[in-house]
């Protein structure tokens, strides 16, 4: 009896490790494109009618799913007392934030706080437009690496905690 | 006091460090100021109102420069871009940030700075109560005469000009602002800086001859009023004002009529007998005293 718990918590916690990886594969992805239509919106706002920068922040507050928290974090960051600068506030909101995302990615979305603000509105709207591209190239890497990877994670953590299981045995 | 006030209220755009080294400065020196200068690569520097510059803290760096324009504009440049094409970019409190530096250029307008090399932080400390002697004698009956306040440069038209648009304000009359600079009223997100009265229609930072054809057309003014009469659409929109039966208030360079009489811009005023009442300004030291005559 406690041989058959022991391997069946020992296939779970590897099943488990596999299942996590390809929730983490598949919250990247969704991160990176939720990102990716947040800068296309800020793009539109800053070349249309040259949003200021706190009611930009605002509004993608809203209706960008799992960017909203970053730039929730952005918005309370402008109004502190004791001002910080933007890009500071933009890269402490990302680490807060915890983004599943890797290093480079990471990378690119802090180049963000160190454009906005800082030029007339359709320099920023280019800007802004460049990094969106360079995330929806990171996006259809996500995607692929979530449809290669997904399902051979979950079925590696199975294996291994059978395997597991056996030697044990 | 105020000017003390004045200066920990225009010490919000510099960066922490140097808002606390500046606010650290004694007090009878704060006071004095009227102006603080940050140049790249020099110390951060303090004018007085005698025009005496001294240095009060190490060299200004570039990341320096970039925060202050960060802080003035609330990290929204893009916000600002036809206020920065003129080379300012007015505060809170009436306050003026300066800017100077390597500028992106397109279709012959400055969009953006691209490395800024100084900032000039003008502190305003405005005067009120001045015109309080003046005014009874530019009104007749109740109605106010046009005016045109002629000085030197330096010594007080736009002040005068604006406590005079504030008074008139709190007897009841109505008038319409062109401040093209934005020295007047000093609009900050559309609320005037500087008072001008419970009355004031403000036309900021349009061509002032555009501006007054604004205002005599959308907002019912019973005063125009004017910073500068230099530009002949500026002379044309105050007479066509006149004609309409709006009164006009305005300022002028000059040291005297005769003068003002050769300058061919304002003839036309003159000739029109556009202006009943005419304020010199004569200065000595701080003291300034205010000459009303009748010129029509």
């Amino acid at each position: 009896m406690i041989h058959l718990i022991g391997s069946l918590l020992v296939t779970g916690v590897c099943l488990w490790a596999g299942w996590s990886r390809r929730q983490w594969l598949r919250r990247r992805r969704q991160t990176l494109s939720d990102f990716c239509h947040a800068l296309a919106r800020m793009e539109t706002e800053l070349s249309e009618h040259e949003t200021d920068t706190a009611d930009l922040l605002a509004l993608m507050s809203s209706g960008t799913g799992r960017a909203e928290p970053f730039f929730r974090r952005c918005v309370a960051g402008l109004e502190q007392r004791d001002y910080t600068p933007l890009c500071k506030i933009w890269s402490e909101a990302a680490e807060a934030c915890d983004l599943p995302l890797k290093a480079d990615e990471r990378s690119l979305l802090e180049r963000g706080g160190r454009l906005l603000g800082r030029y007339d509105g359709r320099a920023q709207a280019m800007l802004l437009a460049q990094l969106r591209r360079d995330m929806e190239r990171c996006l259809e890497t996500a995607r692929e690496e979530e449809r290669r990877e997904g399902k051979t994670a979950v079925l590696l953590g199975l294996t291994a905690g059978l395997i597991t299981v056996l030697m044990l045995n | 006091m105020e000017r003390l006030q004045a200066v920990r209220e225009a010490s919000t755009v510099l960066p922490r460090e140097l808002r606390i080294v500046l606010l650290a400065q004694p007090a009878e020196r704060q006071g004095d100021w009227e102006e603080i200068r940050l140049r790249a690569g020099r110390g951060m520097s303090c004018v007085d109102g005698s025009g005496r510059e001294k240095t009060i803290y190490r060299p200004v760096t570039a990341e320096d420069l970039r925060l202050t324009v960060e802080l003035a504009t609330r990290a929204s440049l893009q916000s600002v871009s036809e206020k920065l094409s003129a080379g300012f970019l007015p505060l809170r409190g009436g306050h003026r940030l300066g800017i100077c530096g390597t500028t992106a250029i397109r279709e012959g307008r400055i969009l953006h700075f691209r490395s800024i090399s100084s900032l000039n932080l003008r502190i305003a400390c405005p005067v009120t109560g001045i015109g309080e002697e003046v005014l009874p004698q530019l009104l007749e009956d109740g109605h106010f005469c046009s005016t045109l306040i002629l000085a030197p440069p330096g010594e007080g038209k736009t002040t005068l000009l604006r406590d005079l648009i504030r008074l008139l304000g709190e007897r009841g009359i109505r008038t319409g602002l062109a401040d093209e600079r934005g020295e007047v009223a000093a609009l900050y997100q559309g609320e005037p800086q500087l008072d001008v009265g419970p009355l004031a229609d403000v036309a900021d930072g349009c061509p002032k001859g555009e501006g007054l054809m604004l205002l005599l057309r959308g907002m019912s003014p019973r005063v125009l009023a004017v910073d500068e009469i230099t530009h002949p659409s500026d002379v044309s929109a105050l007479c066509q004002g006149a004609n309409c039966g709006t009164a006009v208030l305005a300022t002028a360079h000059g040291g005297s009529l005769e003068e003002l009489k050769s300058r061919s811009v304002c003839k036309p005023l003159l000739e029109q007998n556009v202006f009943s009442r005419l304020i010199t300004i004569q200065r000595e030291g701080r003291q300034r005293t205010y000459r009303v005559e009748r010129i029509s």
